[in-house]
């Protein structure tokens, strides 16, 4: 029969006191601005964040974690989404840096790094796209050479975001020529400490006029050998469970999610029968992919692995929330009156959309992964 | 899913298959399986699982009720095995007898809990419909050799088999969680009418890019009369028009929404 399979899983109703805590911090922290803020970086929030135990909830508490579930962790990214949190400072370590360094740091490195992550004042951002090598990632060249004590590192990574804010980097670095028989072979994972000499940071704008990602030129940039992560040359093997959270997280289709409230506002409470389908419609493929997203979430907790299907969660979601301000503009084409605020939510999330299905890997590439999960490959 | 509700889910299985296969019934000349079919199905109480014990049925639960379904989509005969536990259901509900054989209900019926059951049961088989639609998709692009390799192979059939596949899944989801909340809820509320207009209405989408794709993987083998696959097209598309079409229920959660405002929409989702 065919592999895909949702257990029927809701977050538990005690959680609810959370929701409402998560909510009124919010409304007092970072009232809303009807815009994607996700990309921007607000010291002061993400300590605030962190004084609650929001940052790492899951994580291990000798390491300044919660030991709280993934689902009470989904329950403060969903919301934080919602709000329009400015969370850039403490994201990316909180979903991907910090498991991979639960997973693979030494433990002085663990105790120095994650209870500051932990209280949100550790930025940390992601070295794997290069000028050459962007979906195709076993194709990076940025070069690591043995020296003493440790290793050297040149060449340039590129698209990556908040690395003028990132203390740390977790850079994949070519240790090795790829084998003959795997060309996935030869890369090894480092830790890379932003703050010394030999790494530039130059701003890349994007088309929205936000300045998030980054070229970051390493010239002789010195890695000790206690910043490796994993095993040499076998960066390949190091992908692992912790990709299914990333990939069907809420995060992947509560991007745009301001344009569908915007649109319920300006379609008022009563909209004529074109309005109010669409409408519904949006309502219930939202519903299905949370429903999706939860699901994926409490198997991964449980201690399944749903692979394929938190690949689909960010296929199929990444999609919709890319598709969502065009469909807005299309079901408010005829509302009369005032309406620009409606239209600045749809122009700014326009903007944005284009990114949504190429960062965290492409759908092309996220089809190619489905296709091998149905046997295809 | 408790230990009787996978005996129940067994011996639906093992039914469908010893008496329903639907390659053998597509070329079959006649309708002599009917009978058998449905003897096996009466006689191992499924036509009435939804009927309680005292009142003659099975008393299975709301949740393996809909497991029967889910799995009769699977196999996406034609017998009226849905349309008999639906009306078990609404009959014991109203406390009235349930009549024995196969029964029937208008699926454009204006009670609006027996319209949200129906739309919940529909929903449920088109997503084994599409479970099937997806198996049998990709063992044939497995197996079909053209230009010199299986059309699996190539990435374009390959894409479209992923989106087959996150169609399937999304119709999964929402037509279990519908199950989920009919089955957990105390009444027809608030909460099962999203969960069930959410269900129809993705669900029938799904139906929609699915079968398209189905057939366009298929290619002309797909549309011929003795190819099975155009049992479960026909079917999805059938059963996307039974108790309300996406439109229909799309139009009244749009209206219900936009009624209690933007600011509801979300802790109305979160809350699910």
């Amino acid at each position: 029969m065919s592999p895909i399979q949702f257990d029927q899983i809701r977050l538990p109703r005690e959680l609810q006191a959370l929701r409402e805590e998560v909510r009124e911090f919010l409304r007092h922290e970072a009232p809303a601005t009807g815009r994607s803020s996700r990309a921007d970086y607000n010291a002061e929030f993400s300590r605030k964040v962190g004084a609650r135990g929001w940052i790492g909830m899951t994580w291990p508490r000798r390491y300044g974690g919660g030991e709280r579930s993934f689902l009470e962790r989904y329950v403060v990214t969903e919301e934080f989404r919602v709000g329009n949190a400015p969370v850039a400072l403490h994201f990316t370590a909180d979903r991907k840096s910090g498991p991979i360094l639960l997973k693979y740091a030494g433990e002085p490195i663990k105790q120095a790094i994650l209870p500051r992550i932990t209280r949100g004042e550790c930025c940390f951002c992601i070295g794997m796209s290069e000028p050459g090598s962007g979906s195709d990632l076993f194709a990076a060249k940025t070069k690591a050479t043995r020296a003493a004590g440790g290793w050297t590192i040149n060449g340039t990574k590129i698209w990556t975001s908040g690395a003028h804010h990132a203390n740390y980097m977790i850079g994949l670095f070519r240790t090795s020529p790829p084998a003959k028989e795997n060309r996935r072979h030869g890369l090894t994972q480092f830790l890379v400490d932003m703050s010394r000499p030999g790494i530039k940071v130059n701003p890349i704008e994007d088309m929205s006029g936000g300045k998030h990602f980054n070229e970051v030129v390493f010239g002789d940039f010195f890695i000790p050998d206690d910043h490796v992560l994993g095993d040499i040359d076998m960066a390949w093997k190091q992908a692992t469970s912790e990709l299914a959270y990333e990939r069907s997280g809420p995060e992947r289709f509560l991007e745009t999610i301001h344009v569908l409230f915007a649109l319920t506002r300006v379609l008022g409470d009563k909209p004529d029968l074109r309005g109010a389908e669409g409408l519904g419609r949006l309502v219930a493929q939202l519903h299905t992919l949370r429903r999706m997203s939860v699901s994926v979430n409490g198997m991964l907790q449980a201690g399944k692995e749903p692979v394929l299907e938190g690949s689909i969660v960010k296929d199929v979601g990444t999609l919709w929330e890319q598709a969502l301000p065009a469909r807005a503009r299309e079901l408010a084409a005829f509302v009369e009156g005032e309406r620009a605020e409606f239209d600045a939510v749809v122009r700014h999330a326009a903007t944005i959309a284009p990114k949504l299905t190429i960062q965290g890997g492409t759908t092309e590439v996220l089809r190619g992964i489905i296709a091998r999960g149905l046997g295809l490959r | 899913m408790n230990i009787a509700g996978n005996l129940i889910a067994d011996a639906t299985r093992r039914i469908f298959r010893d008496l329903g296969d639907p390659q053998a019934l597509n070329l079959a000349r006649d309708e002599s399986w009917r009978a058998p079919l449905w003897r096996a199905l009466e006689d191992a109480g499924l036509t009435r699982a939804w009927v309680p014990e005292n009142l003659g049925g099975a008393g299975a639960s709301i949740a393996e009720g809909f497991e029967i379904l889910r799995i009769s989509g699977e196999y996406a005969v034609a017998v009226p095995l849905a349309e008999t536990l639906l009306a078990g259901w609404a009959l014991a509900r109203a406390g009235k007898n349930v009549p024995t054989g196969p029964l029937s209900v208008d699926s454009a019926s204006k009670d609006d809990a027996l319209r949200q059951m129906g739309a919940a049961v529909r929903a449920m088989q088109m997503a084994g419909a599409l479970q099937s639609i997806l198996d049998r998709s990709v063992a044939y692009a497995k197996e079909r050799v053209a230009f010199e390799r299986p059309i699996g192979g190539f990435q374009a059939v390959q894409h479209n088999l992923a989106r087959l596949a996150g169609e399937t899944a999304a119709a999964l989801a929402a037509a279990g969680s519908a199950a989920d909340a009919i089955a957990s809820e105390p009444s027809f509320n608030e909460a099962v009418l999203l969960e069930v207009a959410s269900a129809k209405i993705r669900v029938g989408e799904a139906a929609e890019t699915g079968a398209a794709i189905a057939h366009q993987v298929h290619g002309a083998i797909g549309f011929s009369r003795e190819h099975v696959l155009h049992r479960y097209t026909r079917r999805l598309w059938a059963w996307r028009d039974d108790f309300g079409s996406e439109s229909r229920w799309a139009a009244r959660l749009g209206a219900s929404c936009a009624a209690k405002g933007a600011d509801a929409l979300w802790p109305m989702l979160a809350a699910r």
